[in-house]
């Protein structure tokens, strides 16, 4: 489920709406009642961006909303107090950090004003008679000036250090937040083909007798309306060294390579594409292990999944 | 859909507007601001703390900690991605949820018996009607979700957990779950899409 301030750009709220999605997806078996049912948003020739905004916010606000079927708790009378008070010390503690040298100063100075006395001997307070006084004082005044230096200079080089791990840790958020931004872009075209009406629905298995991938399985989501097609296989090793999976959708006697099957995030391995030419007319699909970076014009290499079997979601 | 409800007060829609402005004012540091958004949201993400935690004082520290969160982070409120009530509740949601899980690694014995003895604190009838009308709404929204899909929902929402979690949790198959998590997901978007259209 799309989860709280993902919204307004925490990013530990935008990985949870994230897995949501990728739940949904990771269904390896269609979702019968949902498909059947119609989807809850239209699909989207050219996924524009104002129309998925609004089915994620939508999703966000229906959870929002959930809440509000509880009865009301009220939160003890001292709760609102705490939180008031403990904005109201953030408040003051902010000047007092910011100008912490300065305070400091200015109590010490509060401190031997009150007590009548310096702690160090103005010059004009010195009793000029004295012989020797001032080489009792200026090495003391010199002293008290340095670490005062030195304080300031760890002062600053603190407030330093903690401001570039602040701006690290902000950039890391920023690149994080547009990552995933574009993968729950995709996710949502994703999730929106697989539950348009119309689409058909194609089982991708090992074929003969001992495949090369047993346990691996695919299958190819091909939407009616707008011939987007979507492919998820599961269960498959990485590809050899110097190799790659080849997606093939057969017409006839031809087959017509449509792209290479690239690693998802959760092991399962995808591909997505648009404008399937002639859907009608295509009678299998198919995946093989080719020589990676080799133009395909046909298939050369195993065949690792097959199939014919368009079955109608609606 | 806006007479609904016995008295007629401020629609949805100008109150999700008037909790915009709060915010806004909230951002740029008004504290009775802040005040005026605890009186209003407090009790149900007190509520949904509370469910989720079982435990009142958690509950309370997480909710103290929400609009904490709501002072210091305000300016990044966005209006466009999410209304200020589910920016909060969800916001509330993963707190509890973490807390929860934390809870549960430190001490899964105890905190049983706070449940038993916490649950049973009466609710505050809300004197504001419009929130009662609409707390009916889902409450029958949620009721007409057959039971193994209210179960499935409950368990994700209150309990965060993974559908793994649950398949595991309740002894079904994850392809079941995940099924009856969308189908309950769609039907309450079906169901309620009159008070989600007023918080767009």
């Amino acid at each position: 489920m799309v989860e709280k301030d993902q919204m307004n750009g925490d990013g530990f709220d935008l990985d949870e709406a994230l897995e949501e999605l990728r739940q949904a997806l990771r269904d390896e078996a269609p979702v019968e009642g949902a498909v059947e049912d119609g989807p809850s948003a239209p699909v989207r020739e050219h996924g524009v961006a104002d129309e998925r905004l609004e089915a994620e916010r939508l999703d966000a606000e229906l959870l929002g909303l959930l809440a509000y079927g509880l009865d009301e708790r009220p939160p003890a009378p001292e709760v609102k107090d705490r939180l008031m008070a403990a904005v109201r010390d953030e408040g003051d503690a902010a000047p007092a950090e910011a100008g912490s040298a300065v305070g400091t100063v200015a109590s010490l100075a509060d401190r031997r004003r009150d007590t009548g006395r310096d702690t160090v001997p103005s010059p004009e307070s010195a009793p000029p008679s004295v012989p020797g006084a001032a080489s009792r004082w200026l090495p003391a005044l010199a002293a008290a000036l340095f670490l005062a230096v030195v304080g300031l200079a760890f002062f600053a080089g603190k407030q330093y250090g903690e401001l570039e791990q602040q701006q690290a840790v902000i950039s890391d958020l920023e690149g994080r937040l547009a990552a995933a931004g574009g993968e729950v872009a995709d996710l949502s075209d994703r999730l929106a083909l697989v539950a348009t009406p119309g689409v058909e629905v194609c089982p991708l298995r090992p074929q003969g007798g001992s495949p090369l991938y047993p346990e691996a399985k695919g299958l190819l989501f091909i939407s009616g309306p707008s011939e987007q097609w979507y492919v998820r296989v599961a269960d498959l090793e990485p590809p050899p060294a110097g190799r790659t999976y080849r997606l093939w959708f057969v017409f006839g006697d031809e087959a017509r390579s449509v792209g290479e099957l690239l690693p998802g995030r959760d092991d399962a391995v995808v591909l997505a594409g648009r404008a399937v030419k002639s859907r009608r007319e295509m009678t299998a699909a198919l995946v093989t292990l080719e020589p990676a970076g080799q133009s395909a014009q046909r298939p050369t290499g195993p065949t690792i999944l097959y199939g014919d079997e368009k079955m109608d979601m609606i | 859909m806006e007479s609904r409800g016995e008295s007629p007060g401020p629609s949805r829609t100008e109150r999700a507007r008037r909790d915009r402005r709060l915010m806004a004012r909230v951002a740029a540091g008004d504290e009775a601001a802040l005040a005026d958004l605890y009186d209003r949201f407090s009790g149900t993400l007190n509520a949904l703390a509370l469910r989720v935690l079982r435990d009142t004082a958690d509950a309370e520290e997480v909710v103290q900690e929400v609009f904490l969160h709501a002072w210091n982070r305000a300016a990044t409120y966005d209006p466009e991605r999410s209304s200020v009530s589910t920016w909060l509740v969800l916001v509330t949601r993963s707190r509890a949820i973490d807390r929860l899980r934390t809870r549960q690694v430190v001490d899964r014995t105890h905190d049983q018996v706070r449940h038993q003895k916490k649950l049973h604190e009466s609710p505050r009838a809300s004197a504001d009607v419009q929130n009662m009308d609409r707390r009916r709404r889902i409450q029958a929204a949620l009721a007409g979700l057959p039971d193994e899909q209210r179960r499935v929902l409950e368990l994700a929402y209150y309990g965060g957990m993974t559908q793994r979690e649950i398949a595991e949790e309740t002894a079904i198959p994850l392809g079941t779950v995940k099924t009856r998590t969308l189908l309950a997901m769609k039907k309450l978007r079906a169901e309620l899409h009159e008070e989600l259209g007023d918080l767009l």
